[in-house]
């Protein structure tokens, strides 16, 4: 890594709208860099503790900004981190597998933090299944931060701020801003309760036997204080073990408003996130029609519905 | 977890914020490794968050026997009833490296501001028609918003 590189990437950087720290005219320039925090517990270890010190080498201070791991079932290890500054990850051992992934399912930190060149992110692990031998590959990922002077003229809205996070390869160009707990806003007038909200449908049963109807209404009532707006359907779908079946559905809201326009398979809408929120007011229904298909044997094919969404009240003090 | 191509809003002006994650299982909640006898349900098991900062709670992860509901500290429930867990807490299990629960963590949209010290509280229900050893896990992750002077 020369000078020149960094100068060239910090032109290339700023003509695509990268943050400058402009009072002081630098751009900063981050450098992938991962370290190896690894450990193994043999299966019959003198310590069912291990304590890993990273060291941060180089000549800058580090970004950490995520932690990949794999791990094999069955898993028996917590992990604690503790971060150069003195702090915590965790506010206990934790099981790993609270962290654990790799790619997509990495555990991206929201904010970096930033580790000085010869400071310490210290991991202590636990074996919980002592007995069995366990490796724990654990990578560190981040980047070094190089400070270059000048590079183009800085970003016309910085105000607002980037709308790539800076080098954080954990992103997906698909995914909407709710799925990071992000808005949308609530519309003037009113607000969210906090942490969302899941209504629940009865769990229906629909006979197998020859003389019974094969149609169901599953009914989801939104609270008179709150509208609900949903964000995804969910559905459980469970059958006795002589029952054979799958299950169509319709769905309506009480105003007579049609979400889908014909019957469709329980799977291809379970659980699929709305791009945009389907708003059921206070006090009405949603209704869930049921088909079942396909079906054989003796018993009850059972279903639940679930709408996942929110409480959206009116704001008294708007 | 994905993270959309957005930046979370910065913290507010003189506080910053730092990744934590809340963890409990019945090693620091025995509550969370009881058994509960068919039918029946265990109320009220409080998770207790810690006491030096601000705590914005932006997803959750559960392992566990049993069907659960929260309230968060705030008094709020989060679900009607009890939930089946395949339904609430758990998310994308089919598409995980194995081994994981992290990407089943469900988000909290919006966020949750939980005062230093303040507590979710856990339900659960055993739905089955047999006892249940509960087995809980549970992780809150989040950040810790702190004054810039702390």
């Amino acid at each position: 890594m020369t000078e020149e590189h960094l100068r060239q990437a910090a032109a290339v950087l700023s003509k695509c709208g990268f943050p400058q720290n402009r009072a002081l005219g630098l751009t900063t320039v981050p450098i992938p860099k991962k370290f190896k925090c690894w450990a193994v517990f043999s299966s019959s270890p003198s310590s069912d503790v291990n304590t890993v010190q990273t060291t941060i080498e180089g000549e800058t201070t580090w970004a950490f900004r995520a932690i990949s791991s794999y791990v094999t079932v069955p898993v028996g290890l917590k992990i604690q981190i503790q971060f150069p500054d003195g702090r915590f990850l965790f506010h206990d051992l934790s099981d790993i597998r609270s962290i654990a992934g790799f790619g997509s399912w990495r555990y991206p930190l929201t904010q970096e933090r930033l580790c000085p060149p010869g400071t310490r992110i210290i991991a202590t692990f636990f074996d919980t299944s002592v007995g069995t031998a366990q490796a724990i590959p654990l990578l560190l990922e981040g980047s070094y931060l190089y400070n270059v002077r000048g590079g183009s003229a800085p970003s016309p809205l910085p105000s607002l701020g980037p709308r790539y996070v800076p080098g954080d390869p954990n992103q997906n160009i698909m995914a909407p801003c709710w799925a990071w707990g992000e808005g949308p806003e609530a519309p003037k007038g009113f607000k969210d309760d906090p942490g969302g909200y899941v209504y629940q449908s009865q769990v229906g049963a629909i006979d197998m036997g020859a003389a019974t109807t094969k149609n169901l209404t599953l009914q989801i009532q939104v609270e008179p204080g709150s509208d609900c707006p949903v964000w995804s359907m969910a559905f459980n779908r469970t059958a006795d073990s002589t029952a054979v079946g799958d299950v169509l559905v319709k769905i309506r809201n009480s105003t007579g408003y049609l979400l889908t326009d014909d019957w469709i398979r329980y799977g291809i809408l379970n659980g699929v996130p709305f791009f945009k929120p389907w708003i059921v007011k206070a006090n009405e229904t949603i209704f869930v029609d049921l088909a079942l298909i396909d079906y054989s044997g003796t018993g009850n094919v059972y279903m639940q519905a679930f709408a996942n969404g929110g409480k959206r009240r009116r704001n008294v003090s708007a | 977890m994905y993270q959309p191509e957005f930046v979370r809003p910065p913290a507010p002006h003189g506080f910053h914020d730092e990744d934590f994650v809340h963890y409990f299982d019945e090693v620091n909640t025995p509550g969370l490794g009881v058994t509960i006898p068919a039918g029946d349900t265990v109320r009220d098991i409080q998770l207790r968050l810690e006491t030096d900062s601000e705590f914005i709670a932006r997803g959750i992860s559960v392992i566990a026997a049993a069907n659960p509901q929260f309230r968060e500290p705030g008094g709020f429930y989060l679900s009607s009833d009890f939930m089946p867990l395949a339904q609430s807490y758990r998310n994308g299990v089919a598409l995980a490296p194995s081994g994981t629960f992290e990407e089943q963590t469900v988000l909290f949209e919006p966020e949750i501001r939980c005062p230093q010290g303040s507590n979710f509280a856990v339900f659960f229900e055993n739905p089955t028609s047999g006892p249940v050893a509960l087995g809980a896990f549970i992780a809150i992750f989040g950040v810790k918003r702190r004054r810039n002077d702390a």
